[in-house]
Parts: structure tokens; C-alpha cells; sequence
């Protein structure tokens, strides 16, 4: 086994709202290893990206907060840090791309100006040398004539182009880790899979770890070695991808991979999950899967599943692997 | 009652016998001509009269728009950077009074409090009754008293401008706070905020650098579209406090039916307005770079 870069043990993050407290992030665990991909998927609102904004500490304080739990990186544990030991670890040892392209940059500065800025607030560097270094970061995610480019504003590039800039930000200052929230789940799919080429290729060439978070199961079997499902904030399987892939332990994983489109598919035949996710303020009794689970049991309505090691790394929590269920 | 041929030979001399639509071409004909008509009320040239009222009120609209810019700004950011805790809450009430408060009650209020009560400022007019025989090269009094080393006209001068100038800023600057503060808030919400966090910079060059400039593009709007109605204030305010400006002009050619004198008046704040959001228009294309003509 490699070297452990992060180490995630029972964190739990918390919203207060004006409904009650929502455990968005309900007690996960896993560990991810230096050059390695951890993939987390799940549907929408499963606590994925509260789960990387907790270990960026950029969660919306007061309403949301980490409850419990530590977040090891390199050994320290962020949760304790200040915000000012933070801001040393931000961009520079650990960095983020987020979802929407469009957004993510500021549209009143050029894009050259807000890569060079985190050199010259990271590197000390000068105003003329972190634009050099800006041209060369254009250059590196793939942006052509990065001389001319440098001085657009967002508004002049496309989606596609501007993920790249975001990409170029994040990878700046060749942070250890890279979390990457649904990078391309905003991009149309030929611009996606060229994304997805150039993170691998970068990941490749400045051995960064990665945390790839998507709703699509496909990029995990493009990019992850490590896999983990998580539904209502929490781990519902967790394995090696080729595990994870092909001897799928969980009815959510297999609700989520019968839902990707295939080629070969009918439009119609393509299925998602019955039912909706539940609210986090009213989760069902039992296992939170139950009123969409085509196994459900009597037993899977009262008590709440344990995650289960099933075979040597490869975890599940659900009651068709537990005693109860032959003795059911 | 009126005999009819003293009323033929006014229609005559003013021009009232003509049908409608040829006396608006006279009108406009002469307009080009830089010539507004001739006050019924002064017998004057419309348009001397204008020049020499406005200083008065140039002087006073800069001054309530200094006030209500800086208090503006500077109360809707600190609203916005105390979100929802006690400075919020007490300058949310003094942005909607401020709005709120009909300008003619809140002039009779300040000179209440500020001329009868405190004594500190004078009640109305431009200038006290020493310097009222005095002729100004410029007629801006401010501008006049600077270069001609004149201290106590100086004084003077801004004692008599203080209090009319904040009545007419009042609105303004609640309506400036206000925008400010929900422009800041929404920028502050931003992905792009998010991305500058995520970046590791301090929570102070996030402000700064990110939050400032997006949320402050709405205000430099909001501050064009409400000078408007700043110079229309300027009939109330000026009106009450005896102010010799365009809008004591306007009210008292709106008293007697005046009309050249109105539509003097009237054209040149159009005028005025149309330049302001002019300049506005300018300067939303210097700060932000998503808009281009
Ligand atoms: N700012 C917030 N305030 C309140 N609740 C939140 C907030 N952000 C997230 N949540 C809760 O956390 C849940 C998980 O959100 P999220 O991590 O964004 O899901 P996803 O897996 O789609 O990224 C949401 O369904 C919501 O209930
Ligand atoms: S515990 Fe029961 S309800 Fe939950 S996933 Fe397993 S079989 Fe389905
Ligand atoms: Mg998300």
C-alpha cells in the first residue's frame, strides 16, 4: 500500500436551517492514497460536494459546520486548523475546481490576471512574471495562442475554455491535492471527454491526488482507482473500482448503473431510480434506501444497515450481507 | 369679463393665436436657436434667467450628491459586512426613513431642530445679508470664495448649503444604501468568490479584490436614475428654505403659469438627466468589462 495523502475519519458536517439540522455529511470514513483517483458518486444532494467544501473548510459558517470527525492531510488534521493556517493549505497544497465553468470566474478581471494572482499572492512573485507564468499555465491546460488569450475577460471564452482556466487555477501552484467537484457536469459531452483527457494527462505529469466527484458512474470508469456510493451523506459501498464495477455490491449502485446511457441502448429503456431522495430532515426509519430498494425486507424498514466489509476492501452497507438477512 | 381685444393683442404678442402644432414649431425653431422664450413673470429671457439660477442649484446638487454618495457607500457596506447583526438592523431603518421621510416634512424638521432650536445654521437663502449686495464673478459661491481668498464668504456660503443639501440627499442616500448593500450581499454569494476562497486568499483581499468592484457596477446605475429625481427635489427644498435656484424658479413659474418658464425649466432638467445617465453609461463601460459600445 502507498503513502496516505488524506484521511477522512467520521467526519460529520451539519446544516442549521430554519427546518432543523440537516446531516448533509453523516459520519463517512476513507482514505486516499498520494497519486491516486478517489471517485465519490451519488445523486444529487447525497452530501458530495458538502463533503469536499468540508475538507476545504470553505463551508457557509455559521449555517453549515463540521460536527465531528477529523480530516488528516499529510497527518494534520484540517479540522482543527485556523482559518489563517487554512489559507496556507488552500491553492497551494490542496485546491478545488467547482461545477459551473460560467461562474466560477470573476468577469470584471482578465482570466491571465486571475491565474497571476495566485502566484503573486502564493510565490511573492512580480506583476510581470506571474503573467509570464500565467501564459505558461494557459498553455499547459491546452488553450491556443495563451499570448493573446491571457488578456481576455470570461465573457470572450467558451464553457469549455473557461474550465480549462479553472483548471489552470487550481493546478497553479501544484497542489498535492486536486478536488474536483462535477468538473464537466455543466459541458456538452465532446467538450467533457476532452476535459477529462487533459485532467488525466495533468494528474499523470505533476502526480497530483485526485478527488473526483460526479453523479456519472462513467467518469468514475474513466478516472477513479478507488470508488465510493454515497447516498443521504453517507458511504452505501466502497471498493476498488474494478470491485466496485464488477461485483457490485449495493442496490444504489446498480440503481445508478443501470441509469447511464449506453450506445447500444433504446432511449426508452434507459431507467433511473424509482422514487425521490429523501429529505434530510425526515430520512426514512431503517435503512435510508428502503422505499426505493427492490429488496427491501421488513428488517431493512426498522434497522439501519451497518457498513460491512463483504469481501477483503470492498465494503457495503446493506442487510442482504449481514446474518439477519439468511436468518430472515 | 376681460375686453377681448387686450385679449387678442396678448395672444398676438405671445404668439397664442397661431394653431397648436405651429406654435410647437415656433418653439422648436427658436430652441435651436438657443432661445427658450421670454418669461411671462421676470420679462426675461427665459434662458438668462436659467443662467443665473443655475449655480445655485449646481452647487447644491453636488453637494447633497457628495453626501449621499459617501454616506451611501459607506453605510451600505458596512450593512453588508455586518449582515443581519445591530449596525444592519439600525442603518436598514435610517436607509428606509431616509427614503421614506417626505422631503418637505423633513426640511421643516431639520430647520426646526438645526435653525430655531440650535441656532447653528442659518434658516434660508444663499447668503446672509452682508453679502447680499455683492456681485460674484463666477456665481458659484464656493468656487468664488476659493479663488478669491474669501474665508468668511466661504463659511458662509456652506453654512447656508449644509442643510438643504442633506434634506435633498436623504432620499438618495437611502436608496444608495440599500443598493449597496444588496449588491454587496449578492456578490458576495458568488461561484467566483467561492473560486477566490478556494484559491487561499485572506478574507480581506476576497472583499477587496472580488466582492468590491462586481458589487458596486449596480450602484453606479441606481446612482444615475436616482440624480433625477435629486434635481427635482430641488423644487421642494428649495421652495422651503429660500434657496434662489432653479427649483425656487420653477415653483414660482409654476405659480403663476409661467409657461416658457416651465418649459425652460423643465427641458433643462430633462437635459441635465439625460447627460447624467449619459456619463453613467461611460463609466459602466470603464468598470465593467462585459460591456462594450
Ligand atoms: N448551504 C446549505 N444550507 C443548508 N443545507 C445545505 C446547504 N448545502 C447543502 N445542504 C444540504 O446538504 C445536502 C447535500 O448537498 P450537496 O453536498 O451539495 O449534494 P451533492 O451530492 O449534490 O453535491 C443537500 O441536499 C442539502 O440538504
Ligand atoms: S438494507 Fe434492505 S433496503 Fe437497504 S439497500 Fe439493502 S436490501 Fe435495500
Ligand atoms: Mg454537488
Amino acid at each position: 500500500m502507498g503513502e496516505v495523502l488524506l484521511e477522512v475519519k467520521d467526519l460529520r458536517t451539519q446544516f442549521s436551517t430554519e427546518h432543523g439540522i440537516a446531516p448533509a455529511v453523516d459520519g463517512i470514513s476513507f482514505q486516499l492514497e498520494k497519486g491516486k483517483t478517489l471517485g465519490i458518486v451519488g445523486e444529487s444532494g447525497s452530501g458530495k460536494s458538502v463533503t469536499s467544501l468540508s475538507i476545504m473548510r470553505l463551508l457557509q459558517e455559521p449555517a453549515g459546520r463540521i460536527a465531528g470527525g477529523q480530516i488528516l492531510f499529510k497527518g494534520e488534521d484540517l479540522v482543527k486548523l485556523s482559518e489563517k493556517e487554512m489559507q496556507n493549505i488552500r491553492g497551494a497544497h490542496i485546491s478545488m475546481i467547482f461545477q459551473e465553468p460560467m461562474t466560477a470566474l470573476n468577469p470584471v478581471y482578465t482570466v491571465g490576471e486571475q491565474i497571476a494572482k495566485v502566484f503573486m499572492v502564493r510565490q511573492k512573485m512580480k506583476k510581470k512574471q506571474a503573467r509570464q507564468k500565467a501564459i505558461e499555465m494557459l498553455a499547459l491546460v491546452g488553450i491556443p495562442s495563451p499570448e493573446t488569450r491571457v488578456d481576455n475577460y470570461p465573457h470572450q471564452l467558451s464553457g469549455g475554455m473557461r474550465q480549462r482556466v479553472v483548471i489552470a487555477i487550481a493546478l497553479a501552484c501544484n497542489p498535492e491535492l486536486l478536488i474536483a467537484d462535477e468538473p464537466t457536469t455543466a459541458l456538452d459531452v465532446t467538450i467533457q471527454a476532452q476535459i477529462l483527457e487533459l485532467m488525466k494527462n495533468l494528474q499523470k505529469k505533476l502526480k497530483t491526488s485526485m478527488i473526483m466527484i460526479t453523479h456519472d458512474l462513467g467518469i468514475i470508469y474513466e478516472m477513479a482507482d478507488e470508488v465510493l456510493v454515497m447516498y443521504c451523506g453517507q458511504i452505501v459501498e466502497s471498493g476498488s473500482m474494478q470491485e466496485v464495477f464488477h461485483h457490485m455490491l449495493h442496490p444504489y449502485t446498480e440503481g445508478l448503473m443501470h441509469s447511464i446511457p449506453r450506445l447500444s441502448d433504446e432511449a426508452e429503456e434507459l431507467s433511473t431510480i424509482e422514487g425521490i431522495v429523501p429529505s434530510l430532515y425526515e430520512l426514512p426509519k431503517g435503512c435510508r434506501f428502503h422505499p426505493r430498494c427492490p429488496y427491501a425486507r421488513k428488517l431493512c424498514q426498522t434497522e439501519e444497515p451497518e457498513l460491512l466489509e463483504v469481501s477483503p476492501g470492498h465494503c457495503s452497507r446493506c442487510h442482504r450481507y449481514s446474518d439477519m438477512w439468511k436468518e430472515g | 369679463m376681460s375686453d377681448p381685444e387686450i385679449v387678442a393683442a396678448y395672444e398676438a404678442k405671445w404668439g397664442l393665436d397661431q394653431p397648436l402644432p405651429v406654435q410647437y414649431i415656433n418653439y422648436m425653431k427658436n430652441l435651436f436657436q438657443g432661445d427658450l422664450g421670454t418669461s411671462i413673470r421676470t420679462k426675461q429671457p427665459v434662458l438668462s434667467d436659467l443662467a443665473q439660477y443655475i449655480p445655485a442649484t449646481f452647487e447644491m446638487a453636488t453637494f447633497a450628491t457628495l453626501i449621499s454618495i459617501i454616506l451611501g457607500l459607506l453605510f451600505g457596506l458596512l450593512s453588508a459586512a455586518r449582515h443581519n447583526k445591530l449596525p444592519d438592523h439600525v442603518l436598514r431603518v435610517i436607509s428606509l426613513m431616509g427614503i421614506s421621510i417626505p422631503a418637505f416634512w423633513l426640511s421643516i424638521l431639520c430647520l426646526y431642530f438645526f435653525y430655531l432650536r440650535l441656532g447653528i445654521v442659518p434658516g434660508s437663502g444663499r447668503v446672509s445679508a452682508e453679502w447680499l449686495g455683492a456681485s460674484f464673478p463666477t456665481g458659484f459661491l464656493i468656487f468664488d470664495a476659493i479663488t478669491y481668498g474669501e474665508p468668511d464668504l466661504l463659511r458662509d456660503a456652506l453654512s447656508h448649503l449644509i442643510l438643504p443639501s442633506f434634506v435633498l440627499a436623504a432620499s438618495t442616500m437611502g436608496i444608495l444604501t440599500r443598493t449597496v448593500r444588496s449588491s454587496m450581499l449578492e456578490a458576495m454569494q458568488q461561484d467566483y468568490v467561492r473560486t477566490a476562497r478556494a484559491k487561499g486568499l485572506s478574507e480581506g483581499r476576497v472583499l477587496r479584490h472580488h466582492v468590491l468592484k462586481n458589487g458596486l457596477i449596480p450602484s453606479v446605475t441606481m446612482f444615475g436614475l436616482s440624480y433625477g429625481s435629486l434635481l427635482g427635489g430641488t423644487v421642494l427644498v428649495e421652495t422651503i428654505f429660500s434657496y434662489p435656484g432653479i427649483g425656487l424658479y420653477a415653483y414660482k413659474a409654476a405659480s403663476t403659469l409661467d409657461f416658457p418658464a416651465i418649459m425652460g425649466t423643465t427641458l433643462f432638467i430633462a437635459a441635465v438627466n439625460v447627460l447624467m445617465n449619459f456619463f453613467v453609461d461611460i463609466i459602466y463601460a470603464l468598470i465593467d468589462p462585459r460591456i462594450r459600445y
